[in-house]
């Protein structure tokens, strides 16, 4: 044996353990919890057999049930990868996640004021692209119409910090001009507001960092507001996207192209395009000045009382460090609270929720739906996206190890197996299995790990490698190397 | 060989061969009453149709258990309910019409056009359709486009089938979501275009590898196909808009205030300049509007049908209401989505399925011509699979998995067979 594959049957035989163990510690919750007396979901298998159980536990993998039949029953975990689909049988339990948040809206329904505007309230932190995703986003906005909201709040936070833990924030130009998560997420704010909801509910943004792609996504809607010390941009960059790749004329091209993407978001949000050009070139010059109280661009400097907002950033033009580590550079445009609101970007600063809805007017009609811990934010919220994070971060950590365990795969000597060929079949259907799992997670989280399909494909390539190797041996064994 | 060898391989033989029984042959057996589900590996199975749950279907063929088949497998479903064998579906479907032809009121329908062009945004799609369209009495077609662009190739084919097809049967309208090179010079086949309010049009600068330009005679078929398709769509005053959005070339323009003319030039010298040179050109809506290049923007559907019914009067709209979609959708509609989910499902397992046809030979290229068997006959599955998905969109793989390609790998497993 190499040494690595000791030190890889270490890993396993960890590994392995730790398996072991899972579900003796899983399983202490759930034996608190009391049995339904009847089953309460119906889940679908690839199989295409239905069971009938009680959903004792879920992860991102396992389904742990009660098994259904008849009058009998018997615990039984399944596979993700086994289930199409799991219906709910009746509201008589709370033994999923899902059913205690009905509940709870149905709870907090009638508490609601018959007049009052019913806010749903969503924070979207974390990284964007990663933590701020559209699924986690999707299913929040899902549950905020099964609550009937009328308004919904989306604060817009993400990280934009140097280091985790820390205050220091990244300088504008660290930022990264990527339109694409924004693009993927905005249609939940706009089309999908006609497509799903009987009655369209309004929704506000309220920001207090969208930075790098971020910065993008509020501006798919009119009513944006800031906090005091809120900041939009940092994503510049579009000039320049590829580099030096190939012909200037096709990189233009496909510069063009970006664009017309992020100036149609504006747009279609009722903000001027040029705005746009200014947050994402640093060659583009615009100033403004304010006329009847609403402002008016002219792209390039003139004088008089004009006011640039943005310059060539060529030669003395270009931001020194003292203006870059100050944010106060002009190379490229980014908004804070003022800016914005003289711009009219914003309808206004608000640093609380309490002062946000009094600025958006509706302070003293509102219920916040879902905050029983009254922080200000709708439970069920805060619930997608953690889950959403936690997942995506347990996944991510998960694939490296699988990926650390599939090539290193042990073959073990086994009993009555002179040949090894057993202990080869073995360790055979063990990458499969591991590379099975790979597979389950990338279809859960493959927007954000593996958006491309890339690296499914090139796990379903490996598994038919290794289902070769396994023919190929059973050939030689069966009738002599040929 | 033993004799329980030969008998495993005879079965297995004729396991592989009741699949391909031809289409024809299955129908011939299916009895009134019968279900028949159409696979995507071309096999059709009859029987009584027990279960559906989300596309899902039990089909009870009258032994054993009911086959489960999920909806990746399902090509299509014909339901035969009381109906004769092997009877035409449509035409069934066509007898239930529910629809009075008003002459007052005209019917119209939104068909989506999306993904890359010459994958999920192709002619075959359309082209089937237009019965579909005229079996629910369409007379106003939609052409919603929202793409990146895709195959120059595929272009003349659209563009055909748009103007060839489409307008002799139907009034035809663009509504542009977003259209990109390929796209946009698809979309100007049309003679109405309409832009949603993020709509964006242009881009279309034709390259190829790592992002090496058109040059020399290609260029000129482009711009020369342009000139023609612009021509078809009555748009030739906009040929300097439309090179403008292929190469950086200054475009502007003016707009008479006596008479609301608008002239372009290939100069900065007109009022309001949409291109300085030094960039390629793609028009937002406020542009395309302001131009006079679009006759309007509307974000739904609704308000493109208020614009509309202001020179064709009233609208119906041909479909049914589906959750996620901000449009009716019509049985059209509905096909040009199932294509482009057959064609992402294909697309995304396209290399992957070469990739594993070419270790089944190098596989069997590795062992005595007598262990060849299982090697090559899984090579022929998937080269069976590729030549299906081929047949699906014949722009898979354009570039390496061609029909001569196939040819040269039957030959290839013949031989390896031989020895």
């Amino acid at each position: 044996m190499t040494r690595l594959a000791k030190a890889a049957a270490l890993t396993l035989g960890v590994a392995g353990l730790a398996l072991t163990a899972a579900p003796a510690a899983a399983s202490a919750p759930a034996l608190e919890m009391s049995f339904a007396a009847e089953p309460t979901h119906e889940i679908l298998l690839t199989t295409g057999q239905t069971v009938k159980v009680e959903i004792v536990k879920e992860n991102d993998n396992e389904v742990e049930t009660v098994l259904w039949v008849g009058t009998m029953s018997a615990k039984k975990t399944y596979q993700r990868s086994e289930i199409i689909s799991i219906t709910e049988l009746s509201q008589t339990t709370d033994a999923s996640a899902k059913v205690e948040t009905y509940q709870r809206a149905a709870d907090v329904d009638d508490q609601i004021p018959e007049n009052a505007l019913r806010v749903y309230v969503m924070e979207l932190n974390g990284r964007f692209g990663w933590d701020i995703s559209k699924t986690p986003v999707s299913d929040a906005f899902d549950e905020a119409r099964e609550l009937n909201a009328d308004v919904i709040i989306v604060k817009c936070n993400n990280n934009w910090k140097q280091l985790d833990g820390f205050e220091d924030e990244m300088y504008d130009d660290q930022g990264r001009f990527e339109y694409r998560t924004a693009e993927s997420i905005q249609p939940i704010f706009t089309s999908e507001l006609r497509s799903k909801w009987e009655k369209e509910p309004k929704v506000v943004f309220w920001v207090e960092r969208a930075m790098s792609g971020m910065a993008f996504l509020p501006l798919v809607k009119p009513d944006i507001y800031f906090t005091s010390d809120g900041r939009l941009g940092g994503v510049e960059g579009l000039e320049g996207f590829y580099g030096s790749t190939g012909d200037e004329v096709v990189r233009d091209k496909l510069e063009s192209a970006m664009e017309g993407h992020i100036k149609g978001m504006a747009i279609a949000g009722g903000h001027d395009s040029r705005l746009i050009e200014a947050m994402t070139k640093k060659s583009y010059v615009l100033s403004y000045r304010i006329e009847n109280g609403k402002p008016v661009y002219l792209e390039g400097e003139a004088p008089g009382d004009w006011i640039l907002l943005t310059d060539d950033g060529e030669g003395e033009n270009a931001d020194t460090d003292y203006d870059i580590v100050r944010n106060q550079g002009n190379d490229a445009l980014t908004f804070d609270a003022d800016l914005a609101f003289k711009l009219n970007v914003s309808k206004g600063t608000a640093d609380t929720l309490d002062d946000l809805l009094f600025e958006m007017g509706i302070e003293d009609r509102t219920y916040v739906l879902d905050d029983k811990d009254e922080d200000g934010q709708s439970d069920g919220a805060r619930r997608e996206l953690d889950r959403w994070s936690t997942g995506i971060v347990r996944a991510d950590q998960k694939l490296r190890r699988l990926q650390y365990e599939i090539d290193n795969v042990e073959v073990r000597p086994m009993r009555n197996d002179p040949d090894g060929s057993k202990a080869r079949a073995a360790a055979r259907g063990q990458q499969k299995r591991l590379i099975n799992e790979v597979i389950s997670l990338l279809n859960k989280y493959g927007e954000v790990l593996d958006p491309g399909e890339q690296i499914r494909s090139q796990l379903e390539v490996m598994k038919q490698q290794i289902e070769n190797q396994q023919r190929i041996e059973n050939l030689n064994r069966r009738r002599g190397p040929g | 060989m033993k004799q329980n060898s030969i008998l495993a391989v005879m079965v297995l033989a004729l396991a592989m061969f009741i699949p391909a029984l031809p289409a024809q042959a299955n129908l011939a057996l299916v009895e009134p009453g019968d279900d028949v589900v159409k696979l995507t590996d071309g096999r059709e199975l009859t029987g009584k149709i027990v279960r559906e749950k989300d596309g899902y279907v039990w089909l009870d063929m009258g032994v054993g258990q009911p086959l489960f088949l999920s909806p990746d497998k399902i090509k299509e479903i014909v339901r035969n309910s009381g109906a004769e064998a092997g009877e035409d579906p449509i035409s069934l479907e066509a007898e239930e019409k529910a629809w009075v032809d008003d002459p007052n009121v005209t019917r119209a329908a939104i068909i989506t056009a999306e993904g890359m062009v010459g994958m999920q945004m192709a002619s075959k799609p359309l082209r089937d359709a237009i019965p579909m369209l005229k079996e629910e009495g369409v007379e106003l077609v939609v052409f919603k486009v929202k793409s990146g662009g895709g195959f120059l190739l595929e272009i003349q084919p659209l563009s055909d089938v748009l103007h060839n097809e489409y307008k002799q049967n139907f009034q035809l309208v663009a509504w542009i979501d977003s259209a990109i090179s390929a796209a946009a010079m698809t979309a100007l086949t049309i003679d109405e275009i309409y832009f949603m309010p993020h709509g964006h049009f242009g881009a279309m600068t034709g390259w190829s590898g790592q992002l090496q330009a058109m040059s020399g005679r290609g260029l000129e078929d482009v711009y020369y196909k342009m000139e023609k398709i612009s021509t078809r769509s009555q748009r030739a005053e906009y040929i300097p808009l439309i090179k403008a959005m292929q190469h950086n070339r200054m475009v502007s323009y003016d707009i008479d205030e006596a008479t609301g003319e608008i002239n372009f030039y290939e100069t900065t010298a007109g009022e309001f300049v949409l291109n300085d040179g030094e960039h390629v050109l793609t028009l937002d809506s406020q542009q395309a509007e302001h131009c006079g290049f679009s006759q309007g923007t509307a974000a739904t559907y609704e308000e493109l049908q208020a614009i509309l019914e202001q020179s064709v009067g009233e609208i119906e709209w041909v479909g049914e209401k589906v959750e996620g979609i901000p449009y009716p959708v019509s049985k059209a509609e509905m096909h040009q989505r199932e294509y482009r989910e057959e064609v992402d499902y294909q697309d995304a397992r396209f290399q992957e399925v070469v990739v594993k046809y070419q270790m089944e030979i190098q596989n069997a290229q590795g062992v005595a011509v007598e262990r060849r068997g299982g090697f090559l006959r899984r090579a022929e599955g998937y080269l069976a699979r590729i030549k299906r998905m081929i047949k699906i969109n014949p722009n898979f793989g354009i570039f390496t998995v061609n029909e001569e390609w196939i040819r040269q790998q039957e030959e290839i497993i013949r031989e390896l067979r031989r020895g």
